[in-house]
C-alpha cells in the first residue's frame, strides 16, 4: 500500500526523480537524494511564492521577505518544533510570516511604546536559545555531540548577529519584523511551542489519498 | 540540431545537479527552514 499526496514537494520530487534516472542511468544510485534535494528546493519556492502571494495586496511585501529571511536563518540552525503534514506547515508559516509583517507596519507605534517589554522578551529568548538549540527531529541521529554544540553555538550568534541588524538600523517598522520574527521562532524550540504544534496536528485531520502500488 | 532525446538528458540533469547541490547545503542545517521536514535520504538515514 503506498500512499500518494497529490501536488505535495514529496510526490513531484518523487515522480521528477524517476523521470532524471529514466534519462541519467548513472544517477540511480543517487535517486533518493536527488529526490532530497528537489523537495527542498520545492518547499523552499512554494514558501516564497504564498509569501508573494499574502504580502502584496496589503502592501508588506518587503517586511514578509524580512520574516522569512530571518526565521529561516535561526532556524537553519537552532531547529524547533514541526508539523506533520506539508500543507499545514505551508499555512502556518504562511499566517506567522504575514501576521508579523502586518503587525510590525501598521501597530509601529503601539510596539514603539513598548519597545523595552520587547527588549525582555528578547533576552528571554536569547536565554531560551542557548539552552534548548537544536531541536532536532528527523536529522536528531544525523549530528554528533560535538556538531550540536557547534549548532548551538551558531544558532546563537545568529540570533545576536539579527538583534543586532534590528539594532542598527533603529526602531524601524524592519527592525520590529527582524524582532519578532526570532520571538516567534524561538518559541518553536519550547516545550509550549512542541505542544502548541502537537495540539494543531491533532485538530486538523490527515487527508491522505491512499492507492495500492508496488 | 540537438534531438530532443539529447535534450531531455541534459536538462534532467541540469535538475539532478542542482537538487544534489541543494541536499549538500541542506546537510549543514538542523533542519528544514520552516517547520516542514522531508525524509532522510536512505544513504543518510543508514548512516
Amino acid at each position: 500500500m503506498r500512499t500518494i499526496n497529490f501536488l505535495q514537494p514529496n510526490t513531484i520530487a518523487q515522480i521528477t526523480a524517476e523521470k532524471i534516472i529514466h534519462y541519467n542511468s548513472d544517477l540511480r544510485t543517487r535517486k533518493d537524494e536527488i529526490r532530497y534535494g528537489l523537495e527542498w528546493i520545492l518547499s523552499g519556492v512554494n514558501q516564497l511564492l504564498v509569501v508573494l502571494i499574502l504580502t502584496i495586496p496589503f502592501g508588506v511585501f518587503k517586511e514578509g521577505i524580512i520574516a522569512l529571511l530571518t526565521g529561516a536563518i535561526l532556524r537553519m540552525f537552532s531547529g524547533g518544533a514541526h508539523l506533520k503534514g506539508y500543507f499545514r506547515c505551508l499555512l502556518l508559516s504562511s499566517i506567522q510570516i504575514f501576521t508579523i509583517s502586518f503587525i510590525s507596519k501598521h501597530f509601529y507605534e503601539v510596539i514603539s511604546q513598548n519597545v523595552n517589554l520587547m527588549h525582555l522578551f528578547l533576552g528571554i529568548s536569547l536565554t531560551i536559545v542557548c539552552f534548548k538549540a537544536p531541536i532536532l527531529n528527523k536529522k536528531s541521529n544525523s549530528f554528533s555531540r560535538r556538531q550540536r554544540h557547534q549548532l548551538k553555538g551558531i544558532s546563537i550568534a545568529m540570533f545576536i548577529c539579527l538583534l543586532m541588524v534590528g539594532v542598527i538600523w533603529g526602531s524601524t517598522v524592519e527592525t520590529f519584523v527582524i524582532w519578532f520574527s526570532l520571538l516567534v521562532q524561538t518559541l518553536t524550540l519550547t516545550s509550549f511551542g512542541k505542544n502548541l504544534f502537537a495540539f494543531i496536528d491533532k485538530i486538523i485531520p490527515d487527508r491522505q489519498a491512499t492507492i495500492t502500488g508496488k | 540540431m540537438i534531438r530532443v532525446s539529447v535534450m531531455k538528458k541534459i536538462v534532467t540533469r541540469m535538475i539532478a545537479i542542482i537538487s544534489l547541490k541543494a541536499k549538500s547545503f541542506s546537510s549543514v542545517a538542523s533542519c528544514f527552514w520552516f517547520a516542514y521536514e522531508p525524509d532522510l535520504p536512505e544513504e543518510d538515514e543508514k548512516e
